[in-house]
């Protein structure tokens, strides 16, 4: 996955004036990978590279499989009863789909946020507290330390420094969706995976966990589902589409953003990506 | 609402006049109909209770609660009586409550990809319910009391109850359980939480509710049971010293104060009366309890 070096910079790289290298190295490499649900096939032939540092966003339409290939990369598919998975999916060194694979702590490295936001039925604190709790006890005040320091990460911490034993259910749609972000930020994960992040969200609480995406990336690698065209041009580095083929979805084109928005190789992808089909 | 109907509907003038008229006796017949059917549950209701508070409530004081029984019921208390029937309900709750709680987490949460166990313990379980408590005294009278040697006893009645309670509580909690969103289940898995840890600090408190209905329902199958306690606690009506005595439940009790004592009816409303306090009490209790919990966490502040 290289992009040309002499296009100007892309929205990301003008919003923040930050890009990852061209060759940063893979976070996650996936090959031939195969998900089949029961007899139908959602996925067919996948193969991706993830780059450490950078947004890849996930483009394509309804039932192409970009939430399935999601949920491969944190093992959150072997959840979904009846669910098959095929290939080679390696994060950093390790091989995701190997049984040895201790899943808890591979997906405390590689979180994950959902289209809906689910905070748990317990006060913010709690919602933060409880993941973190999971490995070594926690005294009351580092934990407080964390989840102020997350808090404050996600933009939360002043509207929420007075309710933090208030019931997380209480919180508007779009800081919910903030506190599930800070909740796995507090894992201090390497990978975010997002699946439509912003969907169930007004235009302004969208925006501002679009900013937040871009603020995240400094730290770790995200990967983003997203419907939405002009946001995948804004935020990402990368760009994947998706299309489906034959009934399962099938991976189409990747490549910097940029590079696939200025000259894509196929047809589909220039006739997805400048709004004529899908 | 049938009226509402009839004029959105596009009928032509000259047969809309009669229609409506129909439309209106109907309505009315329907309302008179429901009227009648509702003042007959309460109407019933009040009539029990009614019965019950004019024949008991003269029998009552803080003696007849805090006195044994003479003369086989006809004078005196029914202090051992509270506390043998208190006795059984305990050992009842005490062994279903866990079993009954485990049993719903296997069948919602753990079994999920084992259709035909979840199938088979499903259909026993409804099996179950739908047995007479009579089956069930034998049964225990058999089991407990002699193939245990647990003899007529507390001990045994409390055990043959949580038999009976366990299918209405499993299904209840298990209700409860499916009921709380799966988006809860992602999140935790997402998280790296262990399953013990979902299921301890997110799903059960969630499917509290559900929960909550099991136990009052089963409070009451417990409480008003009859049949199964003869062959199984007996009906000594003496203090109990321990697990192992026998003791007479207050259904039991009632149910021998009206058909054997001859005089017995008074203190077998008030006791009915006192059945009947000692239900809504446990029941509003667990009520209470169980909202105070949920307002803590749900209720926006």
């Amino acid at each position: 996955m290289t992009a040309p070096s002499k296009l100007a910079p892309s929205v990301r790289e003008e919003r923040t004036g930050r890009a990852p290298l061209l060759d940063a190295p893979a976070a996650i490499r996936v090959e031939s990978l195969n998900v089949r649900y029961g007899q139908k096939a959602a996925l067919r032939d996948v193969s991706l590279t993830l780059r450490e540092g950078a947004i890849t966003a996930m483009v394509g339409p309804s039932g192409c499989g970009k939430s399935s290939f999601l949920a491969t990369l944190n093992r959150l598919s072997d959840l979904i009863p009846g669910c098959r998975v095929d290939g080679s999916i390696r994060f950093r060194d390790r091989d995701v789909r190997a049984r040895e694979t201790d899943v808890l702590d591979l997906r405390r490295r590689v979180g994950m946020i959902f289209q809906k936001p689910n905070p748990f039925p317990m006060s913010v604190r709690q919602n933060i507290a409880l993941a973190l709790s999971e490995r070594r006890r926690l005294s009351r005040s580092e934990i407080d330390e964390i989840v102020e320091h997350v808090l404050q990460r996600v933009g939360l911490w002043d509207e929420l420094r007075g309710r933090l034993d208030a019931s997380a259910l209480a919180l508007s749609g779009g800081q919910q969706q903030r506190l599930c972000i800070a909740r796995a930020l507090a894992l201090e994960p390497e990978v975010l995976l997002m699946d439509e992040p912003c969907s169930a969200l007004d235009p302004l609480a969208s925006a501002t966990v679009e900013d937040l995406i871009l603020e995240l990336s400094e730290a770790c690698t995200v990967v983003v589902v997203t419907h939405n065209l002009a946001q995948a041009r804004r935020i990402s580095d990368d760009l994947a589409f998706f299309w489906v083929r034959d009934d399962a979805g099938v991976l189409i084109e990747s490549g910097s953003t940029r590079a696939l928005f200025r000259a894509p190789r196929h047809e589909l992808t220039r006739d997805y990506l400048s709004g004529i089909r899908g | 609402m049938a009226r509402g109907m009839v004029q959105t509907s596009g009928v032509s003038p000259m047969t809309r006049q009669p229609r409506q008229r129909h439309a209106r006796w109907l309505d009315g017949t329907v309302r008179a109909v429901v009227g009648l059917c509702v003042a007959a549950v309460v109407g019933v209701f009040c009539w029990i209770v009614g019965d019950l508070l004019l024949v008991g409530v003269p029998e009552l004081s803080w003696g007849f609660l805090v006195e044994a029984p003479i003369d086989s019921g006809r004078s005196g208390g029914i202090a051992p009586i509270l506390v043998s029937t208190l006795a059984i309900l305990a050992v009842c709750l005490g062994v279903s409550l866990p079993l009954g709680t485990s049993a719903a987490l296997l069948l919602s949460e753990l079994a999920a990809t084992d259709v035909r166990l979840v199938r088979v313990v499903r259909r026993s379980l409804d099996v179950l319910a739908g047995v007479p408590s009579i089956v069930f005294g034998l049964f225990g009278n058999a089991f407990f009391c002699v193939a245990l040697g647990l003899g007529f006893s507390i001990l045994s009645g409390g055990l043959t109850l949580a038999c009976m309670v366990l299918p209405i509580l499993i299904r209840a909690t298990e209700e409860g359980l499916r009921s709380v969103p799966s988006d809860y289940r992602h999140a935790a898995a997402a998280l790296g939480i262990t399953r013990t840890r979902t299921i301890w600090k997110v799903l059960l408190p969630a499917a509290l509710p559900g929960l909550v209905v099991g136990l009052v329902l089963g409070i009451g199958r417990a409480v008003a049971e009859t049949a199964a306690l003869i062959f199984t606690s007996g009906y000594v009506a003496r203090i109990p010293t321990s697990l192992l005595d026998s003791g007479r439940s207050l259904s039991l009790h009632i149910y021998d104060l009206s058909m054997n004592v001859a005089g017995g009816e008074p203190k077998a409303y008030a006791s009915a009366l006192v059945l009947l306090m000692l239900l809504l009490g446990l029941i509003s209790m667990a009520l209470s309890i169980s909202d105070r919990w949920l307002s803590r966490r749900m209720v926006h502040t």
